[in-house]
């Protein structure tokens, strides 16, 4: 026992209340070490970020691009930027679709699901721009590009008496 | 860089937009179907070339209305004007393209260049 074990802990903290002077308690506590190391290693962990890290810092293009590469930088921020536009724009018409408020109610569906295959599209445009952003290591895009290319994209909701 | 004619990426358009009907796209067509909505963005007057090489090989009401809802509807966004001289200036399809604009949202595009182009 000399060195390593915690003498006072193994007497459950209560030297005058507990002894054991032949050592016929080491099996309960190796027990109780074995049981809080299974205990520890069957909690769940943190989940990975969704997207590669690191996190954008900011949205600032001008300053924040390296500048022997400056060109390049800007460009993949203006790109990031129209595409979260597109996105924006496509789940706006979807919104639109959902409140009926296009003329010809008749052809709403068909419109509808084109509607979201456009943003699903604008969406992977979007993802594979911050990809490519990530690849040259420029994080100073806008903050909020990642949350649009993965915005849930709207569904319609069930119509009454309707399949949808 | 691969120059693709533009009779090329009008039949590409055309077979994604049948995949994408039929939910059978894949990434084959991702990178082509990506150059042309940058297209309609970047080069208006290339992207224009393509729509007429589009509208003279179909009359797919699924194809026009895709042309609409997505690339014309942004090219009208981004460049009004040049878009207001390509409908002038096209006569030989113009049934076809005003099924291509019955599709087009005009919540993000100027009233008066919208007024324009229901004129034309």
């Amino acid at each position: 026992m000399s060195g390593g074990l915690n003498t006072f802990a193994y007497v459950g903290g209560s030297p005058a209340m507990y002894a054991d002077p032949e050592g016929l308690a080491i099996g309960i506590l190796v027990k109780q070490v074995v049981k809080t190391v299974a205990k520890q290693a069957a909690r769940p962990r943190p989940r990975p970020a969704p997207f590669p890290v690191p996190p954008p810092v900011g949205a600032d293009t001008e300053e924040n691009c390296p500048p022997d590469d400056s060109k390049r930088c800007e460009a993949i921020y203006l790109l990031i930027d129209e595409r979260v536009r597109l996105v924006k724009k496509r789940i706006n018409h979807i919104l639109k679709d959902r409140k009926g408020e296009y003329e010809a109610a008749s052809d709403v569906d068909e419109r509808f699901a084109n509607h979201r295959a456009e943003a699903k599209r604008a969406q992977l445009s979007l993802m594979r721009a911050l990809e490519e952003a990530h690849i040259m290591q420029f994080y100073h895009y806008r903050p909020d590009a990642p949350q649009w290319a993965m915005q849930p994209i709207p569904i319609l909701p069930r119509r009454a008496g309707g399949t949808l | 860089m691969v120059f693709i004619s533009n009779a090329t990426l009008a039949e590409y358009w055309i077979k994604y937009c049948e995949l994408r009907k039929n939910g059978q796209l894949n990434n084959d067509f991702s990178d082509v179907v990506e150059e042309i909505y940058d297209l309609a963005r970047r080069n208006p007057e290339h992207f224009w070339s393509i729509v007429i090489e589009v509208l003279s090989v179909t009359d797919d009401n699924n194809v026009l209305s895709i042309l609409g809802i997505g690339p014309i509807e942004d090219l009208i966004e981004f460049h009004p004007n040049d878009a207001l001289r390509f409908i002038k200036n096209q006569d030989e399809y113009r049934d076809k393209l005003k099924t291509v604009l019955s599709f087009v949202d005009q919540s993000t595009i100027d009233d008066e260049v919208w007024n324009e182009i229901l004129n034309n």
